[in-house]
């Protein structure tokens, strides 16, 4: 046996370049894959790192409730009943403060925190990326974030006047933050850290919050804990800082596409990694022949190549690992948090993902290269040391008629989803149908390439005639063109799918936000109103209830939002499309507890018109009846409307939560959004133009995609660098071919020519099985989207597929030189005698 | 006509230079069947590769019909192998994926002919080395002596003056190896092309005309079978 190992080593070390090739293919397979489930992770670090950004560690919230008449802070200690049960307790005076008063049009509104450094180092983050001396940090002193600092002109040291309580302070502005943790995601509005002295003398109290975080002990149960506190304090709202399964259904929308992506990286890999150890084969034959005809047995011999593909598959795998710890973060730091604005994103590595990748690894190369050698080893041992070749030609049998068969797959896979509704039932079966179809146009290239290739050999020149018989004949180049087909596919998916979600996702503003400000006030009630009707440039309003986190109780399921609409003009200001049965509904909101769902999730949890649901919010809940579905692609689908009287009394929601008004015709919005400060100033919370909306939400979208993309660009350079390792093993195994046709007389050039239009042609082909698999996934993939998006309307990219067409074809002629340059050092008699 | 002029041939074996012809010097006129012979590492398929241009001689030269081959460039060279020169080989090194009788039309198309222009002369050699039935089979579906006669009508199809055998009789059966034999002399007497073939086989002798001996890289007998 240690004889045989040697003899592998030895094989090993004397073809270091093979090794390095093979070991390459392995590697920047697992790097791939790595990668696909680091972004994965990365992604998903991105929204728990949002869903964090206010509770950090906490695992519950509780906050003063906004009440007419009611106090603005609680003492710390209130919170008795569950305090021996807590790890701490943080309590936060949380309040607005008006930036440059004086200044409308560039006043701004910021939430200040009232705490101290440590308490919210305890439960929260930071970074400083200026400091002062925060050494104490007491009373008038504020640190705010980079973007806000920019924004306004200040640095460190720099004293800013924010008007808070009525009164005008001067901060000494002590950091400046990076965007991480408290300071992430400043879409909704700035925020600031002030000493708590500060405002608990600026408000005349001590010892007392109106926002508080706990964090449950060990042993103790976080629902328990909240229902006791819910109970106990009636006048706050009492949930969970980050609600779980709200947070995977969020990342569940963006973790799809690198799931299909993951899908075709096993397939390039496969391909990769087999076609390097059918070629380890074949060298291995006559040794394998001599072992055999001096007793080693085949079980022996299986044994030992089984544990040596186990140990090509660590070592790849351990390399690939590094490789894709690299790999993501160029992309994700180098090359996205760049265009993500300072916004810094966490590359997520994991000890698991490592094993993961290992265990990939592993099977992916037993996968690929224990078949060829248990193959050869089924031959006789006097086939092997003679090197016979007595694998017979497998007749063509039945070959119309298993074309016929593929394409009906492959219409099938097509029309099925087409047939199916939005659910869950329909996104499973449309990914087994994408996989199908991916499945089916492999097996249709040699079947395709037979037909044309005889279309080529009646019409065409010799060497296209010889090109065109290599290809159809020679299993390795077939492998080249189902490289490139996977390849160009995969990002044509790929490119396809992120496009128009991003589209999706950025069009839902232009196509269903009908307002033109947005607002939200600390107390908007009917007094709040009629101001508003008085602003000069107002021309309209609406207002509504928004509640996140409200659960259809029995379905364990989330709303994005629950909204207390006062009537059916609301979806004046944010559109949807309503059929003649919803807009009847929406109408009857009022005549009893009724709600409208939209289509999406009324088919992720299975409900129809007529069901009753039952929601929970915070301890409170109710059963409402569904009475109308409207267009799922309002604002992504998982939506409910109710009527603004049942909201506010159910849930005890006092003020509205948002308040959308258009401005007359030929009114500036600007100078309307000034106008209502004017009017309204330390009432507001916030105020923002629709413009102004857009363009801060569509940041974190984008990350995300230029991700994906990013992710797709990496696919296509490991699929050519799958590709030259094919190309070379190609060429290795057609030497001697080569050879016989120098023997003949083919001269230099015309072999070039020849090299040059094998792969002009693997290129086309490539190109074309890529468009034939991605156009038909691509017109399916609605049905895997809907379920997560709503409708998403799919739109070919032409251009796409041109740029493909070119580079594809392109690619693969770049690559016809290596061929060229190693033809060049043919040497034909080596190349022609048998040893 | 095939003149070897003060040829010698050694090869790099690390970084020492082993000789494996020395100063050969023989004439082959048209029209002669030679076999070479001589025992392993003698230098016969060297000497052998290096008249059919196959190789590069470390010294002097070798002239076919006039031209000094070393000197012509990679086209002339292949033009030459096309149209002046047939070759066959012991493993006979046919293109697994073409068809016999694109085996046997493959020198002709390289050289620019066109497929139906060359269905006559196709058919014609298929019937001169009897594998007219076989002819839309791949060498995969033949015995080896049925390779061995599609690689001598593939030698044939462009009408060289020369062929050059490097033991073509070494991997078949014996009643194969006189069919091919006989069919070499049937092809030297009424075609008057010039045949070289290696040989282990003193029997081979017979059917050629003369016989060239080596030993240890020397030419150490020239003469008439």
């Amino acid at each position: 046996m240690s004889l045989i190992v040697k003899y592998i080593l030895n094989n090993v070390r004397e073809k270091l370049v093979r090794t390095i090739l093979v070991l390459l293919s392995i590697a920047v397979s697992s790097a791939l894959f790595f990668a696909t489930i680091g972004m994965k992770n990365t992604c998903r670090q991105m929204y728990v790192d949002q869903a964090v950004q206010l509770g950090g560690s906490s695992d519950i919230k509780v906050a003063l409730k906004d009440e007419i008449g009611g106090a603005e802070f609680i003492a710390n200690d209130s919170l008795t009943a569950t305090s021996e049960k807590l790890d701490y307790q943080i309590n936060i005076m949380s309040v607005e403060g008006l930036y440059n008063p004086d200044d409308i049009e560039n006043s701004e509104y910021i939430n200040l925190w009232g705490t101290t450094l440590e308490d919210l180092e305890t439960f929260n983050s930071y970074e400083l990326a200026e400091a002062g001396d925060t050494s104490s940090f007491e009373g008038n002193k504020i640190i705010v974030s980079q973007v806000f600092a920019t924004e306004i002109g200040a640095k460190v040291g720099d004293t800013v006047d924010i008007k808070i309580n009525g009164e005008v302070a001067s901060l000494e502005v002590v950091g400046l933050a990076e965007q991480v943790g408290f300071f992430l995601n400043e879409s909704t509005g700035y925020r600031a850290i002030v000493p708590k002295d500060f405002l608990e003398t600026t408000y005349g109290v001590s010892e007392m919050s109106n926002l508080f975080f706990l964090k449950v002990a060990d042993g103790a149960d976080v629902n328990d804990t909240i229902d006791q506190l819910t109970e106990a304090m009636e006048n706050c709202t009492v949930q969970a800082s980050v609600n779980e399964s709200d947070l995977n259904q969020a990342v569940n929308t963006v973790v799809m596409p690198f799931m299909v992506s993951a899908l075709t990286v096993i397939f390039m890999s496969i391909f990769i990694i087999y076609t390097s150890f059918n070629l380890i084969t074949l060298e291995r034959m006559p040794a394998i022949g001599t072992f055999r005809s001096v007793g080693l047995s085949k079980r022996r011999l299986k044994f030992v190549f089984t544990v040596e593909s186990i140990i090509w598959g660590l070592v790849g795998g351990a390399i690939g690992s590094i490789l894709g710890i690299a790999v993501l973060y160029t992309i994700v730091v180098a090359y996205v948090q760049q265009l993500s604005e300072g916004t810094k994103l966490t590359v997520s590595v994991s000890g698991m993902q490592i094993v993961e990748t290992l265990l990939l690894s592993v099977v992916l190369t037993m996968v690929s290269a224990i078949p060829p050698l248990f193959k050869a080893l089924k031959k006789s041992t006097k086939d092997i040391i003679l090197d016979l070749d007595t694998e017979k030609k497998k007749a063509k049998k039945h070959v119309l008629l298993k074309l016929i068969v593929l394409v009906a797959i492959y219409g099938l896979c097509i029309i099925i989803p087409h047939t199916l509704s939005t659910s869950l039932l329909c996104m499973i079966v449309t990914i087994v149908c994408m996989t199908v179809i991916i499945v089916v146009t492999l097996m249709l290239v040699p079947f395709a390439i037979d037909f044309i290739a005889k279309l080529f050999a009646k019409s065409s020149d010799n060497t296209t005639m010889l090109a065109m018989r290599n290809i159809e004949t020679n299993k390795t180049l077939l492998n080249i063109v189902r490289l490139l087909q996977i390849a160009v596919a995969s990002i044509l998916i790929i490119s396809n799918i992120s496009n128009v979600i991003s589209n999706t996702i950025n069009s839902v503003y232009e196509t269903y936000h009908l307002y033109d400000i947005s607002l939200v006030g600390r107390a908007i009630d009917q007094d709040f109103c009629d101001r508003l009707s008085e602003v000069e440039g107002v021309e309209s309003f609406a207002n509504s209830y928004e509640i996140s986190l409200a659960q259809i109780e029995d379905k364990n399921f989330y709303f994005n939002t629950l909204y207390g609409i006062d009537d059916e003009s609301f979806f004046d200001y944010m559109g949807a499309e309503i059929g003649d049965e919803a807009y009847e509904a929406l109408c009857s909101l009022n005549d009893g507890r009724n709600i409208v769902l939209t289509e999406l999730i009324a088919s992720k949890v299975g409900v129809k018109v007529g069901d009753i649901i039952s929601i929970k919010v915070g301890a409170k809940s109710y059963d409402y009846t569904v009475t109308g579905l409207v267009d799922s692609s309002f604002k992504l689908g998982n939506i409910g409307f109710i009527s603004a009287a049942n909201l506010s009394s159910d849930y005890e929601v006092t003020y509205y939560t948002n308040t959308y008004v258009k401005v007359a015709d030929k009114a500036s919005v600007e100078q309307v959004r000034n106008n209502i400060k004017a009017e309204f100033l330390e009432e507001l919370i916030s105020i923002q133009t629709l413009d102004e909306l857009i363009e801060i939400n569509s940041d974190l979208i984008v990350s995300i995609f230029r991700i994906i993309n990013a992710y797709a660009i990496l696919a296509l350079i490991i699929g050519i660098i799958g590709m030259v390792n094919n190309v070379l093993v190609c060429f290795a195994t057609r030497q001697r071919e080569l050879a016989m046709y120098r023997t003949v007389g083919m001269s230099a050039k015309t072999m070039r020519q020849l090299f040059l239009k094998e792969s002009f042609f693997l290129g086309v082909f490539g190109v074309l099985f890529a468009f034939i698999s991605a156009t038909g996934i691509l017109n399916i993939v609605p049905y895997m989207l809907s379920f997560i998006f709503g409708n998403v309307t799919m739109k070919y990219n032409l251009t796409l597929y041109i740029v493909f067409t070119i580079f594809g074809i392109g690619v693969m002629c770049m690559i016809s030189i290596i061929p060229i340059s190693r033809s060049r050092k043919l040497n034909i008699i080596e190349c022609i005698k048998y040893e | 006509m095939i003149e070897v002029n003060n040829v010698s041939k050694s090869f790099a074996l690390g970084k020492a230079s082993v000789p494996v012809l020395k100063n050969i010097n023989l004439t082959i006129s048209d029209g002669d069947f030679v076999s070479i012979m001589g025992p392993s590492g003698s230098g016969k398929s060297t000497l052998l590769y290096l008249m059919g241009d196959l190789d590069n001689v470390s010294e002097g030269n070798i002239v076919i019909n006039g031209k000094e081959i070393s000197k012509l460039s990679d086209e002339l060279q292949s033009k030459m192998r096309r149209k002046e020169i047939g070759f066959i080989f012991q493993f006979y090194n046919l293109i697994p994926n073409l068809t016999v009788e694109e085996n046997i039309m493959l020198p002709a198309l390289l050289d620019g002919a066109d497929k139906k222009e060359l269905k006559k002369k196709v058919d014609e050699l298929l019937t001169l080395v009897g594998l007219q039935e076989r002819r839309k089979h791949t060498p995969r579906e033949l015995s080896g002596g049925q390779q061995q006669r599609t690689a001598i009508a593939r030698a044939l199809v462009t009408n060289p003056d020369i062929i050059f055998a490097d033991e073509p009789i070494g991997n078949l059966d014996s009643k194969s190896g006189v069919e091919v034999l006989k069919l070499l002399q049937k092809i030297n007497r009424e075609s008057g092309k010039t045949i070289v073939m290696v040989t282990h086989s003193e029997e081979s002798t017979q059917y050629g005309n003369r016989v060239i001996r080596l030993k240890d890289g020397h030419v150490v007998e020239q003469a008439n079978g």
